[in-house]
């Protein structure tokens, strides 16, 4: 450890090795969340206090190897080559050892001061499997640690490890023995590296540098090329791999089967089996859960239940937090006989009405994601992408794009986040696109109201059918971006798939709330915001201000009677319901709120729904056009927010326009149809 | 020989050739899926997704046992692989289901 400086350390490993959650006990769960820099791959920095030493800790992306081929992996890489982080925690798992081990070798050739941790040693355990660690530590020549990070197993004597390697720097980068051709030529090229660029040494150690210029790493090759005396190298690189490849074939594939060889070998020389394992609990479900034809109805059923879960245990909740924010606070900001009028207007109206209307979401997101959580963490989710990857392919797209769908369906903030998970580009770029039109829990209510007060008994029917509705354009969407936008193909997708496995409630916990943050995060931030704008254009008009009485001669007022007269007019839409289109634009549900003040009726939803009935609004093909709209047309304010930070502000522009295009044409068509059929 | 999205539940294949560009070549070759390797079929949606097991038939210290008449070890973790990818490993079967 180097005085003066930070103390930093890194968490490495590859994905489902429990790496978030030792990343917790580490830092207590106290992270700064932010962006690598110039990309949008997420970035967790937590601080870990030893022997009154404040230690960063940096959570490395979940990798398998090093290589120049993957945004995640070059980020590792370069943290470690730029940052110079005093210890790398290779977290490596008992159950997957092997592509563990494969990760470790790669950080230790690179030079990184390794300590090892060998996580989720009861799921070993319980298959008949012992490690030695002692053998383990001795053949690396790095410490090792076991540990259970569900139950907080091994991670003070990790704590103890990590304080102790601090101080004794290991270095240990000639780990794989490449076979006497390659390692004479190895050693050649580290001579020459050493003589002719040495500035690169200081940063990556010379036999590194030599083994990835033989792979044929491109970010190497381009880093030797523009040193000085960097094409003396480069030639002799070409010219050793000529020579090699003549003996061992393509030299790539020969160097990683050799690192590969010796995570074997390790694994092989300190994994012992000591009990013939049960029989396999996973295969079991497994042949029912991913089965070719039961396999969807069971998926379907799992999530129906999801959706039960969420709103009949939030609902208690939502009354509650209604009742404070939406009564009482209310009540109080608008009777208060202190603040100027406007102001009062704007408290109550715009900024209660509108975050209340958010907040009254929370429980309802809350719990549909810790119902999401649970089924990632038993396993389940990876099986639902498997299931439909091959329908998805039809539409140009891999399986896992089901997983942002199925979290829009609770809100499309985290759903457009948990697109960066997609690894190919153009993958990634259409499911951002896509996700909004899952959904989400906030266009339920406007469902309910309009379906219930217009379609009698296939009101259940109509609302299910958005549903469908939503994920069936998504994919035609998703198809069209990709052929047209997007083009190329997909590089393809892998997925490890672990065993199905106890949910572990501290996981659980982490991930709900991730996921309910950033719905949080955003909604108190840009809905806000919009809550803003549009309160101005009710409450003002080209007479100035106007007050919350008069909406139809406001700005709002005077733009809905230009929709319902124009654009909207082959939909029949009234000002009032065209008005309300526009507040939806903060959140779908605020669509309710909209119309219930404009018929006067109150928010209540069983109200809103007579209103409506009593004025006749809708006929039923109009109403549900509506429905159809509201489902596609621009998502709430905070997705576009999502968006934008994730594609930048010309996709999100895209975003906007498409959907309000798709929703229209969908809704003239829904309308048109039942013109033609006589509906009307 | 024919893609690996082409077999069935339970076969055992070799890997024949891999098809596809170097960043996923490498990729594969990383989590053990390289030419003249074994995988056991796991899952097979033919055509389409497959659930793959890479087999270790050298090492008879078998830590799932199998269905096949010989022990055999799977390395590391089931890997989940799309329809995409599975069409461009060509495989063909040792054994069948």
């Amino acid at each position: 450890m180097t005085s003066g400086k930070g103390v930093k350390i890194a968490l490495a490993g590859i994905p489902n090795v429990g790496k978030s959650l030792i990343f917790n006990k580490l830092t207590g769960g106290r992270a700064w969340v932010g962006n690598w820099p110039g990309v949008t791959v997420e970035k967790k920095v937590g601080k870990l206090r030893i022997n009154g030493i404040e230690v960063e800790v940096v959570d490395l992306p979940g990798i398998y190897s090093l290589t120049a081929y993957s945004v995640d992996e070059l980020i590792a890489r370069n943290f470690i080559t730029e940052e110079n982080p005093d210890v790398v925690v290779c977290i490596t798992s008992a159950i997957n050892f092997e592509r563990s081990l494969y990760l470790a070798i790669s950080l230790l050739e690179l030079g990184a001061n390794v300590v090892l941790v060998v996580n989720m040693i009861d799921l070993a355990e319980r298959e008949g499997y012992k490690i030695n660690y002692e053998k383990l530590k001795n053949l690396l020549g790095i410490p090792v640690v076991p540990t259970v990070a569900t139950t907080g197993y091994g991670i003070d004597q990790l704590i103890n490890t990590i304080r102790k390697s601090l101080y004794e720097k290991r270095r240990h980068a000639h780990i794989v023995d490449y076979g006497k051709e390659v390692e004479e030529a190895i050693k050649k090229l580290e001579g020459l590296i050493n003589e002719t660029v040495s500035e690169l040494t200081s940063k990556y150690p010379a036999r590194w540098i030599a083994i990835k210029l033989l792979e044929g790493d491109s970010e190497i090759l381009d880093k030797v090329a523009k040193q000085p005396r960097g094409k003396v190298v480069i030639d002799r690189v070409r010219s050793l791999r000529e020579d090699l490849e003549k003996s061992v074939g393509d030299l790539e594939s020969y160097i990683i089967e050799r690192r590969y060889e010796k995570a074997l070998k390790l694994a092989r020389a300190t994994m012992v089996k000591v009990a013939v394992p049960k029989i396999s609990l996973t295969d079991a479900i497994d042949a029912i859960l991913t089965h070719k034809i039961l396999g969807i109805p069971f998926a379907l059923s799992i999530l129906y239940l999801l959706f039960r879960f969420a709103f009949e245990v939030s609902t208690p909740f939502v009354d509650i937090i209604d009742l404070l924010v939406n009564v009482y606070l209310y009540d109080i900001i608008a009777s208060n006989p202190v603040l100027p009028e406007w102001l009062t207007s704007f408290l109550a109206d715009g900024a209660i009405a509108g975050v209340g209307t958010v907040l009254t979401f929370l429980p309802l997101i809350a719990f549909f994601f810790l119902g999401f959580a649970v089924l990632e963490d038993v396993g389940y989710i990876a099986r639902i992408a498997f299931l439909v990857d091959k329908l998805f392919s039809k539409f140009k797209l891999p399986g896992k794009t089901i997983i942002p769908l199925i979290i829009g369906f609770g809100c499309n903030i985290p759903a457009v986040m948990a697109t960066r998970t997609i690894e190919d580009e153009n993958d990634r770029k259409t499911s951002t696109l896509i996700a909004p039109l899952a959904s989400c829990s906030a266009r339920l209510p406007v469902y309910l109201v309009v379906g219930g007060a217009v379609l009698g008994r296939s009101a259940g029917f109509a609302v299910l059918s958005m549903y469908v509705l939503g994920i069936l354009l998504a994919l035609l969407m998703g198809f069209v971006f990709r052929k047209f936008i997007f083009k190329g193909p997909s590089s393809g997708f892998i997925m490890e798939l672990p065993p199905y496995m106890k949910p572990n409630i501290s996981n659980i916990a982490m991930k709900t709330w991730e996921r309910t943050k950033k719905f949080l995060f955003k909604a108190s931030t840009v809905i806000f915001l919009g809550v803003v704008i549009v309160w101005l254009l009710s409450v003002t008009g080209p007479t100035g201000y106007l007050g919350s009485e008069h909406i139809e001669e406001s700005f709002a007022g005077i733009i809905g009677n230009w929709l319902s007269s124009t654009i909207f007019k082959p939909m029949g839409w009234n000002w009032k319901v065209s008005i309300a289109l526009l507040f939806g634009f903060i959140a779908k549900e605020v669509v309710v709120g909209a119309l219930g003040v404009l018929y006067g009726a109150g928010e209540e939803e069983e109200a809103v729904k007579h209103a409506i009935m009593e004025y006749q609004v809708f006929t039923p093909i109009t109403g549900y056009a509506y429905m159809a709209f509201v489902l596609i047309y621009v998502p709430c304010v905070a997705t576009l927010a999502a968006i934008r930070s994730e594609l930048g502000l010309k996709y999100t522009i895209l975003a906007l326009v498409y959907e309000i295009i798709l929703a229209y044409v969908l809704a003239l068509f829904i309308v048109g149809l039942g013109y033609m059929l006589g509906l009307t | 020989m024919m893609p690996l999205a082409y077999t069935r539940d339970g076969a055992l294949v070799r890997v024949v050739s891999i098809r596809t560009g170097r960043g996923l070549y490498r990729r594969l070759h990383e989590l053990g899926i390289a030419e003249g390797k074994m995988l056991r079929v796991v899952k097979s949606q033919g055509p389409g997704p497959v659930i793959v097991e890479v087999v270790d038939s050298s090492f008879s210290n078998a830590r799932r046992k199998s269905s096949f008449p010989f022990n055999y070890e799977a390395v590391g973790g089931r890997l989940f692989l799309g329809f995409g990818i599975a069409m461009k490993i060509m495989v063909e079967e040792v054994m069948a289901p």
